[in-house]
């Protein structure tokens, strides 16, 4: 037995040498990390899969960084801070972000409202050929043929302001940068039943408007998701006409305790109504869309919960950030529409003043470190980048090898250095609970980013989760394939069971639906040669199959073998893919692939520091539970810059 | 029966007492069922779909059988997949060198190969437990060698056309075929692994050590030192496998491989291999392989409404208990 025992150590120890010896050899940096950037709780096996970190590289030559390199944009709005002060704070977040961001800015405007005169500013701009155009989309009919001729001339343009995204607007341009309507009503209805709403009523005071009736039903979907009643109460333009119908409907509706109004017009006959009841704050709950003198005393006085403000600063600072980031680094919006409202407004923050040059210090805890693992560089590169241009101090924080307990024991340490703002990987929401609890508790405004599933799923209210959104993911890229004349689809998933890798498939057969066309999952294994088989099969049993979305280079591989094998070109089948490998940056340059989609790395530390920021300094908070930096298409158009970046800034 | 002996009579004996008996007829006959009723099965395509998909479980599947008829199991042969083919991308993708690829493409698993064995000779713990082990521990070595990183390479090097290129010769004269060399080294392997087992010394200690260790001993067969090598060539071919595997597909990555070693275990079983050891062939492990890709073609060809794409797997399972049921029926009447 003895003997047996040395043998079974000796063989042991070898094992342990040959592990040794083979790794250094291999590759300079031995990296066990298991840090799935976009999943909560990642498992070894599918762990790095969907970092986009394509080997071998390519050495590069050093160029001058792309931020040095001065832009030009112009802005199109349809109205000027010179005779609408509303203005005033959009055309200062613009100029504050040029300023940083080394943009020269031009804004044009018609020096009183007329659209026709701001239909010819934008083909004025478009003559200049900027950098990039930023629009209010404000007659998307009167606005399409200019901003067509934009687009057509290659400038990248957004929408701020005024618009419905590029989809209902029908002109496809980047993204909307504005409030999101039913977002707000949405996310007001949830904040009133957590503080213990039972009923609600939506106080309406123009039906029939699209906007508003939108924050209506977000409002309502939020009390029925909760197994809670809401209705909408219509009320008219005439004060005391308005105030008698909430009356009389509380009157008949005891039992509603939440109330939400759509504005000033809405506030002011409620407030009225209040009064002449004798209601005390806490007898029921209010929120507001808006701000006004009225609503913001009642927000200090308690009875009302919040004012949701659309953040006019963001949506020119937003404007110009977007562009500059697509034009620098073909670093793409994630979703067609990029809310910068609603922005809560509630009794901690209402009233502060903008500190715009407030000195800052930012902390970063993160699971992995860019010295053990390439994925990181990018994302240190984002913070960096980002905290220059607005000139705030950072501190990245993280263990020297995988260790979720050391990153947790971190997330302390940098509490205790008193940051005014924390982000962090939500790696771990149980383990990291109670550290990220202390930080909120001690008054730190903190964020999660790139691991994490948003404050509701993950438990703690931190503000906002900025990283890949898997299942829009999947909806655009199902919709960019129908649009390039997709009739049947298939998402082609590598292991079906893993959470987000579902959810993409999910929204990719959503999006078949919603356009009357059919789509279905196709499982594949680890065994390549299994696989390329099966997808072969599956296209000879429905060869009216068209569209064929893979989700990373484990499924785009046997897809281009099978292609290869059954002699399809480019043009013959569509096939888009999640993640980017050399195989597919070749794929999508020679046309077989319509896209790549990527969760732009760089992004998820760029917006940490400048939600933060932007928190501090300006008072402006994140839309939404989830700011999404993916999905973010690469495709032809901006194939070659990606390729071009990939390793430092993608 | 009472039947007149005849020369047919006595092929049929022979047929029914060989191993391969049971997955040959299984195959003939889900070929003709299929042949006749599921739509675009009985095409060049998908024969030559089905030969590729079971090409490297099939060369998996060659190693697992040898030590399976010696009474062992290898569960870590998914994990040397894997190191296989980083070892071969490693020296042919960054050193440019195929004979560095194939060398280290081949020898790790072997060295890895020869440790399983070692560890269950001198342990003597059920070598299911120790390659239970082994898959993790092999697999994290993956991790350690890669960096977690996927290595891809858009080159192809003459050295890949050798080992896993488009066979077309053949394809060029049968239309919708499509063939590739990796199907020249499974036969190849199996011919000679068959020759090794059927008309050799060595061969006949692997089905003495797995059928009745005691009396192997006693016959003064070294039953370790037979076990050992048969960790080793199972380790071997797994490390080939990944080689096929690069060569094709020129990129590998942490899970490449992972699930193989349960689907080289079914191909052996349905292929007539006993789970106890002392009994199997190689050419039934490789109808084994088939068998299986022929069920999955199948059953995805046939488009059965009710079982979605995503789902296809769990008829492929319920076959396979189909088929192992049919050998013991055979087996028994034989």
């Amino acid at each position: 037995m003895k003997s047996r025992f040395i043998l079974a150590v000796f063989v042991l120890s070898l094992l342990a040498i040959i592990a040794v010896a083979c790794a250094p050899a291999a590759t300079p940096t031995p990296t066990p990390v298991p840090a799935k950037p976009t999943e909560a709780k990642p498992t070894p096996t599918q762990a790095k899969e969907m970092a986009p970190t394509p080997t071998p590289k390519e050495e590069k030559p050093a160029a001058a960084a792309p931020e040095e390199k001065r832009l030009k944009i112009i802005m199109v709005q349809h109205a000027l801070c010179a005779w609408d002060s509303f203005w005033c704070t959009v055309e200062q977040g613009a100029k504050d972000a040029a300023a940083a961001m080394n943009v020269d800015l031009t804004i044009l405007g018609p020096d009183k409202f007329d659209l026709e005169k701001t239909a010819a500013l934008i083909d004025q701009a478009v003559a200049a050929n900027p950098d990039g155009l930023a629009v209010t989309v404000t007659d998307p009919k009167l606005f399409k043929d200019p901003i067509m001729r934009a687009l057509d001339a290659g400038i990248p343009v957004v929408g701020y302001n005024a618009g419905s995204g590029p989809e209902k607007d029908g002109i496809p341009y980047l993204t909307y940068i504005g409030q999101d309507e039913y977002q707000g009503g949405y996310q007001g209805g949830k904040r009133l039943i957590a503080a213990g709403a039972k009923k609600g009523v939506c106080i309406n005071h123009q039906v029939g408007h699209a906007g508003l009736d939108a924050r209506c039903n977000g409002f309502i979907d939020a009390f029925k998701e909760a197994g809670l009643e809401a209705e909408v109460l219509a009320i008219t333009n005439d004060p005391a006409e308005s105030q008698t119908i909430i009356d009389d409907y509380y009157t008949a509706h005891p039992d509603v305790d939440a109330f939400l109004t759509l504005g000033p017009n809405g506030a002011n006959p409620f407030y009225a109504f209040v009064e002449a009841r004798g209601l005390k704050p806490g007898d029921i709950l209010h929120g507001t869309f808006d701000l006004s003198p009225e609503i913001e005393a009642h927000i200090k006085d308690g009875l009302t919960l919040f004012g949701i403000d659309q953040q006019p600063y963001l949506q020119g600072f937003g404007s110009v950030m977007w562009l500059t980031l697509v034009k620098r680094y073909g670093i793409m919006p994630a979703l067609p529409v990029t809310p910068t409202g609603p922005g809560f407004v509630t009794k901690e923050n209402v009233g502060v003043k903008p500190q715009p040059d407030k000195p800052l210090k930012l902390m970063f805890v993160q699971h992995a470190l860019c010295a053990w693992d390439s994925f990181w560089c990018v994302v240190e590169k984002g913070i960096d980048v980002a905290a220059k241009q607005l000139n705030v101090d950072y501190t990245v924080l993280g263990p020297d090898k995988f260790d979720l307990e050391k990153t947790a024991a971190l997330i302390d340490q940098a509490v205790a250095a008193k940051p005014d703002g924390l982000a962090v990987t939500v790696t771990d929401p149980k383990l990291f609970k109670d550290p990220i609890m202390r930080a909120i508790e001690a008054g730190i405004p903190v964020v999660g980013y790139n691991a994490g599933s948003g404050p509701e799923k993950d438990g703690i209210p931190y503000l906002t989760y900025i990283g890949m959104d898997e299942y829009q993911g999947g909806y655009q890229g199902g919709k960019r394939m129908i649009a390039a004349g997709a009739k049947k689809g298939v998402c082609i998933n590598h292991q079906v069971g893993h959470a987000g890798l579902d959810a993409r498939c999910n929204g990719f057969i959503d999006a078949f639906k919603e356009a009357g066309l059919e789509a279905e999952v196709l499982a594949i294994t680890n065994d390549p040669a299994e696989s390329q088989t099966i997808i072969d099969d599956y296209y000879t049993a429905h060869p009216d199959v068209n569209a064929f979305l893979t989700l990373g280079p484990n499924g785009a591989n046997p897809f281009y073998a099978f292609m290869e094998a059954r002699g399809l070109k480019a043009g013959d089948v569509i096939h888009g893919t999640f993640d980017l490998s050399p195989e597919i940056v070749a794929h999508v340059e020679d046309g077989t692939t319509l896209f790549a989609i990527d969760q732009q790395p760089f992004l998820q530390g760029y917006l940490s520091v400048v939600t933060l920021t932007l928190l501090q300094r300006q008072n402006i908070s994140p839309a939404l539970p989830v700011t999404p930096t993916g999905p973010g298409f690469v495709d032809k158009s901006n194939i070659a810059l990606v390729k071009a970046l990939a390793g430092t800034y993608r | 029966m009472g039947a007149p002996r005849t020369k047919e009579k006595n092929l049929w004996d022979l047929f029914i007492t060989s191993p391969v008996a049971g997955p040959l007829a299984t195959m003939i006959v889900i070929w003709v069922v299929f042949s006749l009723f599921v739509p675009h099965f009985a095409s060049m395509r998908s024969v030559s779909g089905i030969i590729n998909a079971a090409t490297l479980t099939g060369m998996v599947t060659i190693g697992v059988t040898m030590l399976m008829i010696s009474g062992e199991f290898d569960l870590s042969v998914g994990s040397l997949v894997a190191i296989g083919a980083y070892g071969f991308a490693f020296g042919t993708v960054f050193w440019h060198s195929p004979l560095l690829g194939i060398v280290l493409g081949l020898f790790i698993p072997a060295i890895l190969g020869a440790i399983n064995g070692l560890i269950f000779v001198g342990t003597g713990i059920p070598s299911f437990i120790v390659t239970l082990g082994t898959l993790y521990i092999y697999r994290g070595a993956v991790w350690l060698l890669s960096g977690g990183q996927l290595i891809q390479t858009l080159e192809r090097p003459l050295v890949y056309q050798i080992f896993n290129g488009r066979l077309d010769v053949v394809n060029n004269l049968i239309p919708g075929a499509n063939f590739r060399t990796s199907l020249l080294w499974l036969l190849g392997m199996t011919a000679l692994f068959q020759y090794i087992l059927t008309r050799t010394a060595y061969g006949n200690h692997v089905f003495a050590v797995g059928g009745n260790p005691l009396g192997a001993l006693a016959q003064g067969v070294n039953v370790r030192r037979v076990k050992v090598i048969n960790f080793i060539i199972s380790g071997t071919l797994a490390g080939l496998t990944g080689i096929l595997l690069f060569s094709q597909y020129r990129s590998v990555r942490v899970a490449t491989g992972a699930g193989m070693e349960l689907s080289a275990i079914a191909a052996a079983v349905v292929g007539g291999t006993l789970l106890t050891g002392g009994a199997g062939s190689i050419w039934g492990a490789l109808l084994g392989a088939l068998l299986i890709s022929t069920l999955r073609t199948g059953v995805i060809l046939m488009n059965i409404p009710f079982i979605p794409a995503d789902n296809f797997e769990a008829v492929v399972g319920v076959t396979i208990i189909g088929a192992v049921i049919l050998n013991n029926w055979l087996r028994s009447r034989g």
